[in-house]
């Protein structure tokens, strides 16, 4: 007692065995990414196991090559371009989309906002569902390409316009969300006059753009999803502890010195981009932006700093996960990941929620 | 005492005037309603012949032209009546779960409604399943519908009477079982033929034109019924969304309360779309409306948020009626009600949510 009469140190102690758990929940969670891309790469077609995938992969990555045609050369393709681009990309996307929503929810103060709620996933899906249907596209490309980038323009449209409203008058966190809400019924309205007019098969193509996939993904498309994921995420966890702040509330936090417009709207044109450059290669992948975010505050609690790197982690794992499964579970065909995804995602969901004692009291 | 009676005055003057609000509201509804029997663009019938007809066949008479009455009388009036009680019965879901769950994006369908509706229409439309296979080909997808949207609710209501459970929580839990509904759906889709995907989707936008004498009554009864049954809970529930805490301190039992009022919405918004499908944004807009009109006071914004769910819904159907290509009303309640609503919302905004 003498020498710590508060009990500062004891207190620090219990600080740092908290930090510490979160710290290694994190680090977990990259290890088990680790294994799971070794065994999303097992089932590469080649009959290479685990570890023989594995390395085939990182000697990759170091530079080795293989005479063209030999039988390592057959191997390195299936494992290096065949597999591992659609490996990267449930990687990133799911941790793009985790940390969007760890902000998405603490800037809207609001459990259900996920990186869509801005209306950014009805958006792409018209400016998608534009190209299929009447073939037409704002960069004047046809083809994938030219959806590619009707998403990502469509995508954009509805948070620029919540945005710059949130610029001329001064919109509370509930009106930006039902704002985003209305945006994202109108694209969808107006996406439905596209669909109805349209023959069956047509139609079913716009619908399954909908359920986003991995499938064929290959390395032209990893470098733009790639950047924007990493460069959001790396400005978000900069801006972390401003984060933490805003759960006190729009006043608290802006007594505390915080310029709390400024930093809603900078943070969500960074998702904005962020979630739009990701789904325009992906199509919508729901669940994990809004469910990973929650399990991981279950498990370590809300404070930012550490919520948004654990729950890329998470995000990352899940996705890879559900893509495995997509893969697995009729093959040699595939299911689509978002549909896996929901599947198992909701059940190990709804038992955490039933696990948990009054989460979400904050709201 | 002076001052008391002061008070008192102008509260019964702002009672006073937000039940002439509603009443004005309803009023409108009701009239636009009658005038949309009369806006028929692609059958070409004039004012005055929808009128004989009308007149014809309320005074017992048989108008001349068999098809003329056919139209005017088993298809139009009907609609008309299905939209009112519809855009009613809607409003009310979405005050209900707004206030319960404290949460202004709830709607009718937050505990996953529509989801499990969707999956049992697709059942029937992609599998030929009919869970109580009564022949009728559209009696058939309304009982698919309707018993499938009632699944998540009862598995909402079963987690929600745990120990411990937060608004939140069940909020997440209905997101959750609607996810688990919306695969299951779309792995249907992946192998279905085109033709049945596209009826799951017109099926899904939802329309009017389904609207008969003998289901419009069911839904208005519907309707009627279960929104006096949620104005008897009005009063506890405005007690509720200052906080479940205090509303218990206060005498209000907020878990049995919880539990009635989503099962009361589940059933009514479970009934609603068998008949015309899952019209979306209604539900979740004419509350706002509402709130911006008469404030949060359940007594009051229940009825408002009826009477304006019922103007909402009608108007639009009135615009669908005047378009050339048949659009299912609910691409005009979102193409149309969306930018109005946001308009409404930069103007109203500051009062009404926090």
């Amino acid at each position: 007692m003498g020498d710590d009469p508060y009990g500062l140190e004891k207190l620090e102690e219990q600080y740092n065995r908290y930090t510490s758990r979160k710290i290694l929940l994190i680090i977990a969670l990259v290890a088990i990414i680790i294994i799971l891309i070794g065994v999303s790469l097992m089932f590469n077609g080649r009959g290479l196991g685990f570890v023989e995938a594995m390395s085939y992969f990182f000697n990759h990555i170091i530079g080795t090559t293989y005479i063209v045609g030999s039988d390592e050369w057959v191997n390195d393709y299936a494992i290096w371009t065949v597999y591992t681009p659609r490996v990267f990309m449930a990687i990133i996307v799911g941790a793009g989309l985790a940390s969007c929503g760890v902000v998405m929810q603490a800037l809207l103060n609001n459990p259900l906002a996920d990186p869509y709620t801005t209306g950014l996933s009805d958006g792409a899906c018209f400016g998608a569902v534009a190209a299929i249907v009447m073939g037409f596209t704002l960069s004047g490309i046809s083809g994938s390409l030219g959806i590619v980038t009707n998403a990502f323009f469509g995508g954009l449209i509805p948070a620029i316009v919540i945005i710059m409203l949130s610029r001329v008058i001064n919109m509370s966190p509930a009106v930006t969300i039902l704002v985003g809400v209305a945006l994202s019924y109108l694209f969808s309205g107006m996406e439905t006059l596209i669909m109805v007019s349209t023959d069956a098969d047509t139609l079913k193509n716009a619908f399954l753009w909908q359920i986003g996939t991995f499938t064929n993904t290959d390395w032209s498309e990893i470098p733009i999803p790639l950047i924007l994921v990493a460069l959001s995420s790396a400005i978000m966890l900069l801006m972390s502890r401003k984060l933490n702040l805003l759960s006190l509330g729009d006043d608290s936090a802006s007594s505390l010195g915080l310029d709390v417009d400024n930093f809603r709207t900078i943070l969500m044109i960074i998702v904005a981009i962020s979630v739009a450059g990701m789904i325009s290669f992906s199509g919508i992948i729901g669940f994990v932006g809004l469910v990973a975010p929650h399990v991981v505050r279950m498990a370590i609690g809300g404070d930012n700093r550490y919520l948004i790197p654990a729950s890329m982690a998470a995000g990352a794992a899940f996705l890879l996960v559900a893509d495995l499964l997509s893969r697995v579970v009729v093959y040699p065909d595939e299911l689509r990941v978002g549909l896996i995804a929901s599947i198992i995602g909701a059940p190990v969901f709804l038992y955490m929620i039933l696990k948990k004692k009054r989460y979400g009291e904050g709201y | 005492m002076e001052e008391m009676s002061v008070l008192e005055r102008t509260y019964r003057q702002i009672s006073r005037k937000k039940t002439i609000i509603s009443l004005v509201i309803l009023a409108v509804a009701a009239l636009i309603s009658f005038f949309s029997i009369f806006v028929n663009h692609y059958t070409g019938l004039s004012f005055d012949v929808t009128w004989n007809v009308l007149v014809a066949h309320l005074s017992g008479h048989e108008y001349g032209v068999y098809y003329y009455d056919l139209i005017v009388w088993d298809y139009f009036s009907p609609r008309a009546i299905m939209a009112v009680f519809v855009g009613a019965g809607l409003a009310v879901g979405g005050v209900v779960m707004q206030s319960m769950l404290r949460n202004p994006i709830a709607d009718p369908y937050t505990t996953g409604v529509a989801s499990g509706a969707s999956f049992g229409v697709a059942l029937f439309f992609m599998m030929g399943f009919a869970l109580i296979p009564t022949g009728n080909y559209s009696l058939d997808i309304t009982l698919n519908a309707s018993l499938f949207a009632l699944i998540p609710t009862a598995a909402i209501v079963l987690i929600s009477r745990r120990k411990n459970m937060t608004p939140t929580t069940t909020i997440l839990a209905g997101v959750a079982v609607m996810y688990v509904f919306r695969a299951a759906t779309s792995i249907m889709t992946l192998s279905a033929d085109p033709e049945a995907v596209e009826q799951l989707y017109m099926w899904n936008v939802g329309t009017l034109v389904d609207a008969r004498w003998d289901n419009v009554w069911i839904v208005a009864g519907m309707t009627l019924g279960c929104t006096i049954l949620i104005m008897f809970l009005g009063h506890q529930m405005t007690i509720m969304t200052t906080g479940d805490n205090g509303a218990k301190s206060m005498g209000v039992r907020t878990k049995l309360i919880r539990t009635i009022s989503l099962i009361i919405v589940a059933v009514l918004t479970a009934t609603i779309v068998g008949y015309v499908g899952t019209i979306g944004f209604m539900g979740l807009i004419a509350p706002h409306v509402a709130r911006i009109l008469v404030g949060s006071n359940l007594k009051y914004l229940i009825p408002c948020s009826a009477a304006t769910g019922a103007l909402i819904l009608i108007a639009c159907d009135c615009v669908t009626k005047f378009m050339v290509s048949s659009v299912p009303v609910g691409v005009i309640t979102s193409v149309i009600g969306g930018p109005m609503f946001i308009i409404l919302l930069i103007r109203g905004a500051k009062k009404v949510w926090y």
